[in-house]
This record gives structure tokens, C-alpha cells and sequence, in this order.
């Protein structure tokens, strides 16, 4: 056994690919990469998920809606072997000055 | 089977984002691998534009035995080099060679530089360049783990190559990983890649090759594969492998310890083949087509928190990273070896030139020619950490001074002082303190490596040092080498591979003109690769071999500065005579 369940971690694209494939603004882009997703405006197509160059768009078989992540923070906390770290990106900065 | 008209070549523009295959003419001339990169190169370099200039191609060439006997799968990588500006050679194993045979090509030039980060994807029917923003300025490590995941249904039949930050900024000696244990180490091909914006690049081996027909083709695989896998030599490469080396080295006087400050040290029971077999061998493996298996992977178990948490890598060694990351820097303790090799990888680093250039900075340090202010951590002989820290900041150019140092070992000294003790023979030396021969070699080679011409081999044999007799074997030694590079063989196979063996393997599988050219090709070949390094702007009156080479002791006693400096001046002249009959 290599793992149990793995988590798909998204690496913040910037551009992204699922913002480009999203057809309804679901998914914007975030500044310094990576996205912001508004699940009302989403239709449940899937083609942020087979945009996504590293599978991080996972379709909830239950609603069929996508889960992304949004890079709020809160697993840092959480991993136990510090595998998670929240560093700032250099292109954010330039974005937000 | 390639034929005998004409090579098969793809020619990718990454500018232009086109490619296409090409008919290049004249096997017969260039044989293939050393011979086709060269060609490729005269038609496709820019001889007096820099390394990084986009249109310089990025060649890959198999040869004529490519996939039809063992040990014949490697690769050559002709390109300009960015650490010296010279058209270089750079060779790898792993699944390339045969990928490229499978894919239906016997070569592949990439010019142009893509418009933002990629990974060219080829195959029988595939060519993609596709766009990888999100794996720049990842490490060589988790570049892999996520180009893995393209075209995953196959993975048996796929050759994967990435670069890590190194060859993203530049670094003159930043490497190309190929199938994580196997790597395009010397010269800088890292850095020649990344100035083409490409991250990775995946073969596909997914076609398929005809074998000859009739019995001689199968009788005489079968005799080649037997005599591979029962020789003592190649057994040799299984069992220890090339770490075999380090004791019997260290017991001769010709293992270089600390910057070269020494020939023999007991410290070498930490770091012998013996030890690294005992404590850390996890596996073994093998390029495709190999039967042999001389790829030592090690495990790096390493402690990374309180409550008996660890984590485990698997890194491959051999001789000369044990010398660059284990002597040369007086590292002791295999295991440290190993986690040093394992950052050298991340940060896609030639591992010799690396470990060599970090040595010079460690006595430079000690010397007080440079402080704390250039190298960020106290460097110290031995102390790993320290060592784990530099290694980071070389891969990613953190100051002037790893800038610098990421030039090479004598660009450092000539802004910092310390050239006399700087180890570099052309480019960083390999682990052989051997004497006068070697040394000479490896400063003025074609490729500045100890594989050139044995060298080596040859001060370790009884000569009465006639400089005249030590040249003619490096020459011919040479062409022999170029012989087996044309098909591509691995050179540890060179003991198998006679001329004749060669010869017969060719007209196997239905290479006549081929075979009754091998001589007189691989002597023009031989020409033609120095005539073209001189082009590229070689010139050896700007070599000199730094004194430190001239200060040492070998088991025959201190080196022989008068015959070294003898050998060095005839190797110059016969080498200008070669580049010029081409």
C-alpha cells in the first residue's frame, strides 16, 4: 500500500486551466493563482475537472458540483506531519501593489 | 530497423510550436548516436551564437543497435554547452534510448523556446507541446511525480526527462533527470533546457520495430546476452557496483578527499560500496535493455520530527556521487551521502560538479577568502547540514556568490581568489586521483570527462611515463569509445563490444555498409566532434591544470608535474591535428 486516500493538491495555477474551461465564471481566477468558485453560477459540467493538470477539481458524485480548493488555509493546521505550508506568492504581491 | 539511406529525425520548434519529421542523409558517415548528434549539430547549430541563443537545438540521438542487442540503449545529448560554450556530449541511459527506438525516431532536435513553461510530448503518433506553468519552479522530485500521471496507461514504455530550478535559472551545471535515476548530469544540459522553457519532456514508446528475419540475428543476441550477463566485469557492476571503487581507490592513494587536500583517509569504511551495500541497498535496477542491472538505488531514512517520525526516499549512488557528495566534501556516514545526493536531485544539480564546486567553497571559507556573507552557512569539511543548506542556495542562485559558483568552481575563483586549488580539469574533476594521465585527459577531453579515454585506467597500468605512448592511447582509446557511442552502447559493455562483435551485430540485422564502415567512420566521427568543439570557440592554451593537481601523492608518489605537463602539450597537438583533418 502506497497511501489510503490521497489528497489532490492544487498547485495554484496562474493562469489556471479550469478558469478557462469554465463556460459560466464559475471559477475565477485568484490573484498570486489559483481560483475562486461561485457554485451558483456553476451548471455542473465538469470541465474544470478535466481542465485541471493535476486532477485537484474533484466532481461530488452527490451533488455533481465541483470541490476546488480555495486555498483558505485551514488544513495547515491540520496535517500532522507539516506537509502544508501557506507562503505567500511573489506574483500576488505584484498583483496587489 | 533504421535504414541505411537515411536517418529518421523529428524536428520540433518550440517557438513556432510546429514540428516534423525529417529524412537526414548518410548513415554510413555518421554511424548515429555521437555521430548523428554531431551532424545534427553542423546543420542545426548556430556555431558562433551563445548557448542560450533559441535557435541552438537540443539534440537526442540513439544509434543503429538502438533496441536490437543489450546494453546498446543509451542516448547522446548533443548541445552547446552553457557551462562552457563548446558543443558538448552529454550521455543517459534509463527507458529513453529505447522509447526513442519505439516512438519510430533516431533522433529528436528541439530548437525555439516555447512561449511559457512545457513539457513536448512524442511518440509514434503523438507530438504535443503542452503547457506546464504550474510545475515551474518545482523541484526535480515532484516535477516527476506529476508528469507521471500523463499518459499513465503506459508507463512501462515511457521515458520521462524534467529539470529542476537549476536548469530553470540557469545554473552551468545544472543536469537533465532521466526516469528519476538516471541522468544527462555533465556540461549543463539543465540549463540548455531550461532556456528553452522546457520543464520536461516525455517519449512515448509506443510502436513498433521489426526484427530481422532467419536465425544469425537470434543466435548471435543469444551469444552477446550470455557473455553480458556471465562476464566478471559485468558482474562487477551488479553486485557492488561502481562503488566498488572507493576502497580500492582509497588503498591506492587515488580517492581525492577534501577538495584534494588528500589522496587516502580512513575515513572511506563509512562510505565504501561494501558499507553502502550493507546498510542502505534497498534495489536494484536496470536501463531498459539491460540485463545487467548496475542501477543502485539506496534508502535515505530520515527523522523529520519528535516521536520516532521519519520519512524514507530512494536515491540511487554510484562511484562518483559518493566522491562528489562523500570525500570530496569529507562526508563520512553513507546515509549523509545519500540525503546530500537526494537535494542535489530536487535541485536537478550535476552531482560532481556540485559536490567539487561546494569543496573549493568550503577551503576558500577556510582560508578566509570568503566569509559567511557570500555563502549563507558555515562551511565546514564534513558537516552535512551545512552542506544540505549551500546546496539550496546553489540550485536557486539565492546571492552573487552562489551566481557565481553556479558558473563553476574557477569562475568563483577568479572573483574570489583560490584558483590554485579550485578542482577543475575543464569542467569539475571525477573521483580519480590517479596521476598525470587522467589528469591531462579530463582537462583537455572532449567532454572533460574520465569516460572520454580512460585515462584513468591508464596510470593505473605499469608505463614508463613516454608521453608520446600515453597520448596514442588516449587517442585510439577515444575513437574506440566514439565507436561504441555511435550505436549507442553503454561503456561498461565495452569489454563485450569488440570492433569485430560490433561489426557482426550490424550486418545482423541487415547493416552491411554500416558494418565495413565502423573504423573509418568512428575515426571521422572522432574528427569531426573536435573539429566542431574548436569551432564552438575551444582553445586549449586557456586550459591550464590548477596547481593542487601538481601537490598530491599517488601510490607511485608525488605526481610527476614534468610528465603531466608533457602529455598535456602532446594531447593538444594531436588534438588540433584530428579538428583540423575534419
Amino acid at each position: 500500500m502506497s497511501t489510503g486516500f490521497e489528497a489532490q493538491l492544487c498547485v495554484g495555477c496562474d493562469p489556471a486551466p479550469c478558469v478557462d474551461a469554465c463556460p459560466t465564471d464559475a471559477f475565477r481566477q485568484r490573484k498570486g493563482g489559483g481560483v475562486r468558485v461561485k457554485l451558483d453560477s456553476c451548471i455542473r459540467c465538469g470541465d474544470c475537472s478535466r481542465a485541471c493538470p493535476v486532477d485537484a477539481v474533484y466532481m461530488d458524485p452527490e451533488t455533481g458540483g465541483p470541490v476546488a480548493c480555495i486555498h483558505c488555509g485551514r488544513c495547515v493546521t491540520l496535517c500532522p506531519h507539516d506537509c502544508l505550508e501557506m507562503v505567500e506568492s511573489v506574483a500576488g504581491e505584484e498583483d496587489d501593489k | 530497423m533504421i535504414n541505411e539511406e537515411a536517418f529518421r529525425v523529428l524536428v520540433v520548434n518550440l517557438t513556432e510550436g510546429k514540428s516534423g519529421p525529417v529524412r537526414f542523409p548518410n548513415p554510413p558517415e555518421l554511424l548515429g548516436g555521437s555521430g548523428l548528434a554531431a551532424g545534427l549539430f553542423a546543420e542545426y547549430g548556430i556555431m558562433d551564437a551563445p548557448a542560450d541563443h533559441p535557435d541552438q537545438p537540443l539534440i537526442f540521438a540513439i544509434g543503429p543497435l538502438t533496441a536490437y542487442f543489450p546494453l546498446m540503449n543509451k542516448v547522446v545529448l548533443g548541445f552547446k554547452s552553457p557551462y562552457n560554450g563548446q558543443y558538448a556530449e552529454s550521455h543517459a541511459g534509463g527507458r529513453l534510448g529505447l522509447a526513442l527506438r519505439f516512438a519510430g525516431y533516431d533522433a529528436l532536435v528541439i530548437k525555439g523556446v516555447a512561449a511559457a513553461p512545457s513539457c513536448l510530448i512524442v511518440g509514434s503518433h503523438t507530438i504535443e507541446i503542452r503547457d506546464v506553468h504550474y510545475l515551474w519552479g518545482l523541484d526535480v522530485l515532484t516535477t516527476g511525480k506529476l508528469l507521471r500521471r500523463f499518459f499513465a496507461r503506459d508507463p512501462g514504455h515511457r521515458s520521462i526527462l524534467r529539470i529542476g530550478p537549476a536548469g530553470e535559472r540557469g545554473v552551468a551545471f545544472a543536469g537533465i533527470n532521466v526516469d528519476s535515476y538516471r541522468h544527462f548530469g555533465r556540461l549543463g544540459g539543465g540549463a540548455a533546457m531550461g532556456a528553452k522553457k522546457l520543464k520536461g519532456i516525455i517519449v512515448l514508446g509506443d510502436g513498433s520495430v521489426p526484427l530481422p528475419e532467419g536465425k544469425t540475428y537470434l543466435d548471435l543476441f543469444k551469444t552477446v546476452h550470455q557473455e553480458v550477463t556471465q562476464t566478471p566485469a559485468m558482474k562487477k557492476y551488479h553486485d557492488l557496483g561502481t562503488p566498488e571503487n572507493m576502497l580500492i581507490l582509497n588503498e591506492l592513494h587515488a580517492v581525492p578527499w577534501r577538495n584534494l587536500q588528500a589522496t587516502h583517509d580512513e575515513g572511506v569504511h563509512g562510505i565504501t560500496g561494501e558499507r553502502f551495500a550493507e546498510e542502505l541497498l534497498l534495489r536494484k535496477t536496470a536501463c531498459a535493455g539491460c540485463p545487467v542491472g548496475c542501477i543502485h538505488v539506496g534508502l535515505l531514512r530520515e527523522r523529520f520530527a519528535e516521536q520516532n517520525e521519519f520519512l524514507y526516499r530512494q536515491v540511487s549512488y554510484d562511484h562518483e556521487p559518493i566522491f562528489a557528495a562523500g570525500s570530496m566534501l569529507g562526508v563520512t556516514h553513507a546515509g549523509e551521502v545519500l540525503m546530500l545526493l537526494e537535494e542535489m536531485e530536487r535541485q536537478g544539480l550535476d552531482v560532481m560538479s556540485a559536490g567539487v564546486a561546494l569543496a573549493w567553497a568550503t577551503e576558500a571559507f577556510e582560508r578566509g577568502l570568503i566569509t559567511e556573507r557570500e555563502t549563507l552557512s558555515p562551511l565546514a569539511f564534513g558537516k552535512v547540514e551545512n552542506y544540505r543548506e549551500a546546496v539550496r542556495h546553489l540550485g536557486l542562485r539565492t546571492n552573487d556568490f552562489y551566481h557565481d559558483l553556479g558558473k563553476g568552481a574557477l569562475v568563483a575563483a577568479t572573483r574570489y581568489g583560490g584558483s590554485e586549488f579550485a578542482c577543475v580539469l575543464g569542467q569539475e574533476m571525477a573521483g580519480y586521483a590517479t596521476g598525470e594521465v587522467f589528469f591531462a585527459s579530463q582537462a583537455y577531453g572532449f567532454r572533460h570527462s574520465h569516460l572520454d579515454s580512460a585515462g584513468y585506467s591508464y596510470d593505473q597500468k605499469p608505463h614508463d611515463k613516454n608521453a608520446e605512448e600515453a597520448v596514442a592511447f588516449l587517442i585510439e582509446e577515444e575513437r574506440r569509445r566514439v565507436q561504441l557511442t555511435c550505436m549507442v552502447s553503454c561503456l561498461f559493455a565495452r569489454s563485450v563490444y569488440s570492433e569485430e562483435r560490433v561489426q557482426d551485430c550490424l550486418a545482423s540485422i541487415g547493416l552491411s555498409h554500416l558494418a565495413e564502415s565502423v573504423v573509418s567512420g568512428s575515426r571521422k566521427v572522432q574528427a569531426r566532434r573536435w573539429n566542431m568543439k574548436f569551432r564552438t570557440g575551444y582553445d586549449s592554451r586557456k586550459i591550464s591544470i590548477p596547481k593542487r593537481f601538481g601537490e598530491i601523492s599517488t601510490w607511485r608518489g608525488p605526481v610527476d608535474t614534468v610528465f603531466m605537463n608533457a602529455v598535456a602539450v602532446q594531447y593538444q597537438d594531436a588534438i588540433t591535428e584530428m579538428a583540423e583533418s575534419s
